[in-house]
C-alpha cells in the first residue's frame, strides 16, 4: 500500500465519520418516521387485509419487503440533502478539494448513507416481532444472508441517491425524485408480490422486472427471512446485486463529475 | 529575486461555449500576498477554483514549487488551504468539531490538532464561539472559523476567495488585520476581491482580470504612480473607462 492509497483509506474513514456524527442527531427522527409508515403497513396487511381474502403469512411477506426497502424510502431525503448541497452550502466543494480523490468523497458519503439505511432496516426486525409475534419465528432466519444483502442493498441506494441527485441537479425538480424514480422502482420491484407470482399471472411483464435491481434486493432479503423457497437464489440475488451497484457507481461519479465538474 | 511558489501557465477554462478564461499566466512569490482584481465575471472565482483543484482548466498547467500539481493532486492539497466563497462550515457540528475533523482530514496527530486549533482559536479571537454550532455565528465570525478551518493544517498558500464580501466595514477592518498577521507568519495569500481599498491595504501586488485575461500586474504603489493616481480604486476606474474607450474605438 504506498502512501496516497494509506491516506485516502485514512480519510475515507474520517469522512465516513464526519458524515455519522452529523447524521446521529437526526437518526432518531428517521427511525420514528420510518416505524411510523412500517407499523401502518403491516398491522394492514399483517391482520387487516385477511379478512379480504388474502393469505394469513402476507404480513410477514411484507415484513421482508419492508426491510429490504427501508433504505429507499430513506434515499428521498439524502437526494434532496445533496441537490440544497449543491444549490446552497456546497460543502461538498470543501470535501472535493481535500487531499483525497472524488471518488473517496462519494464512496464515503455513500457508505455513511448505507449505514444509517441498514441500521433503519434491520430495526424492521424488532417491529416485526412486536406486531406478528409469535407468527414470526426468528430462529428460522438466515441472519449473516440476511445482514449481507441489506449491507449491499444499502451500499447500492447510497450510490443510487448520488447518480439521482446528479441527474435531477436542482431545487426545483425535487419532486421528480420520487415520482420518476423512487416510487416506479419500489413498486415494479415487487414490494407486494415475489417474482414467481408476478411470472404465473404475466410472464413478459416478470421478465421486464429482471432489469429492476429492486427485484434481487427484495428476492434476496425474503429468501433471507422466509427461506429459499418461492424465490431467487440469494447468491443470485447478491451477484445481480454487486453487477448493479458497481454499474451505478460508475453512473453516478459520472453524473457527479459534471454535475461538479472535479478533477 | 524572489522564490516563485506557485507558477501558473497559459491556463483557459470553457464552459460549453462561453470561455472564462482566455489564457492566463501568472506567477505567485513566497510570502507575498497577491491581490486578484476584476468586476463581476472577470474570472477571479474561476481562477481561484481551479488554483483549489476543485475544477479543472480546459488548458494549461500549475506548477507548485517547480512541479506541476496535476501530477500528484493530493500532495499539493496538503499545501493548499481554501477559503470559498460561500462558508461551508457543516452547521450540525460545533466549531470545535469542524477544526478538529478538519485537521484529522490533513492527517495531522491529535496533538497537532491541539496544538494548531489552540494558537489559531487564540489568533483569531474565536476562544468564546468554539463550542457554539456554525449556524448561530454571524457572518464576521463565520468567516473567521473558514479562515481558520483553510490554515489548520499549516498550508504553505492559501485562497481567500471574496473573504470579506457583505461584512460591516469595522469587521472587515478586523479580518485585514488577521490577513495581514497570516502574510508575516510566512504564509503566501492569494486573495480575491472586488474591494479595491481591501486590495490596496493588503496586497504585495495586484492582478487585475478583465473578461478572462490578465489586463496588468503590479505593485499597487507602481500602478498608482504609473496612472498618477492617489487610489487604486481611482487606477481601476481608469483601467475600466480605457477599456470601454477601446472597445467603442474598436467597434466603430
Amino acid at each position: 500500500m504506498n502512501m496516497n492509497t494509506f491516506r485516502f483509506v485514512n480519510i475515507f474513514f474520517k469522512l465516513l465519520w464526519t458524515r455519522l456524527l452529523i447524521v446521529r442527531h437526526q437518526l432518531l427522527a428517521k427511525l420514528i418516521n420510518i416505524q411510523i409508515w412500517s407499523v401502518c403497513t403491516l398491522v394492514i396487511f399483517g391482520h387487516v387485509i385477511q379478512a379480504f381474502g388474502l393469505a394469513g403469512d402476507f404480513g410477514i411477506f411484507q415484513l421482508a419487503s419492508i426491510i429490504a426497502t427501508a433504505g429507499l424510502f430513506e434515499n428521498y431525503g439524502n437526494i434532496a440533502t445533496i441537490i440544497m448541497d449543491f444549490a446552497g452550502e456546497q460543502s461538498i466543494g470543501y470535501y472535493l478539494t481535500l487531499p483525497a480523490t472524488p471518488s473517496v468523497v462519494l464512496f464515503s458519503t455513500a457508505c455513511a448513507y448505507a449505514c444509517v439505511g441498514t441500521f433503519l432496516s434491520l430495526s424492521m426486525i424488532l417491529l416485526g416481532k412486536i406486531v406478528f409475534y409469535s407468527s414470526l419465528n426468528l430462529a428460522s432466519i438466515a441472519w449473516i444472508k440476511l445482514l449481507v444483502i441489506t449491507v449491499l442493498a444499502n451500499l447500492f441506494y447510497g450510490i443510487l441517491a448520488q447518480a439521482i441527485a446528479a441527474h435531477v441537479g436542482t431545487v426545483a425538480k425535487i419532486g421528480n425524485v420520487w415520482s420518476r424514480f423512487i416510487f416506479p422502482l419500489w413498486f415494479l420491484g415487487g414490494f407486494q408480490f415475489s417474482w414467481a407470482a408476478i411470472h404465473k399471472v404475466c410472464a413478459p411483464l416478470a421478465y421486464v422486472l429482471l432489469a429492476n435491481p429492486i427485484t434481487y434486493i427484495m428476492e434476496g432479503t425474503r429468501a433471507a427471512v422466509l427461506g429459499q423457497q418461492d424465490f431467487f437464489s440469494w447468491w443470485t440475488c447478491m451477484a445481480m446485486l454487486s453487477i448493479f451497484t458497481l454499474g451505478s457507481w460508475l453512473i453516478a461519479y459520472n453524473r457527479m463529475q459534471k454535475r461538479l465538474d472535479f478533477v | 529575486m524572489n522564490e516563485i511558489l506557485l507558477s501558473i501557465k497559459n491556463i483557459k477554462k470553457r464552459y460549453g461555449t462561453k470561455e472564462a478564461l482566455k489564457g492566463v499566466t501568472l506567477d505567485i512569490y513566497k510570502g507575498e500576498i497577491l491581490g486578484l482584481l476584476g468586476v463581476n465575471g472577470a474570472g477571479k472565482t474561476t481562477l481561484s477554483s481551479i488554483i483549489a483543484t476543485l475544477h479543472p482548466p480546459t488548458e494549461g498547467d500549475i506548477e507548485f514549487e517547480g512541479t506541476s500539481i496535476y501530477n500528484d493532486i493530493a500532495s499539493y492539497r496538503f499545501n493548499l488551504g481554501f477559503c470559498p466563497q460561500k462558508p461551508n462550515l457543516n452547521p450540525m457540528l460545533t466549531l470545535e468539531q469542524n477544526l478538529r475533523l478538519s485537521g484529522s482530514y490533513y492527517q495531522l496527530s491529535s496533538e497537532q490538532i491541539e496544538e494548531r486549533l489552540k494558537l489559531l482559536v487564540e489568533q483569531f479571537e474565536l476562544m468564546p464561539y468554539l463550542h457554539q454550532k456554525a449556524s448561530v455565528l454571524s457572518g464576521g465570525y463565520k468567516q473567521r472559523f473558514m479562515i481558520v478551518r483553510s490554515l489548520m493544517h499549516n498550508p504553505k498558500l492559501v485562497l481567500l476567495d471574496e473573504p470579506t464580501v457583505a461584512l460591516d466595514p469595522h469587521i472587515r477592518r478586523q479580518l485585514w488585520t488577521k490577513i495581514k498577521e497570516l502574510k508575516k507568519s510566512g504564509v503566501t495569500v492569494l486573495l480575491t476581491t472586488h474591494y479595491l481599498d481591501e486590495a490596496e491595504q493588503l496586497s504585495d501586488r495586484v492582478c487585475v482580470l478583465d473578461q478572462g485575461r490578465i489586463k496588468l500586474i503590479d505593485t499597487p504603489e507602481n500602478l498608482k504612480a504609473d496612472f498618477k493616481m492617489n487610489n487604486l480604486e481611482d487606477v481601476f476606474i481608469a483601467l475600466m473607462q480605457q477599456d470601454t474607450s477601446d472597445n467603442i474605438e474598436g467597434a466603430l
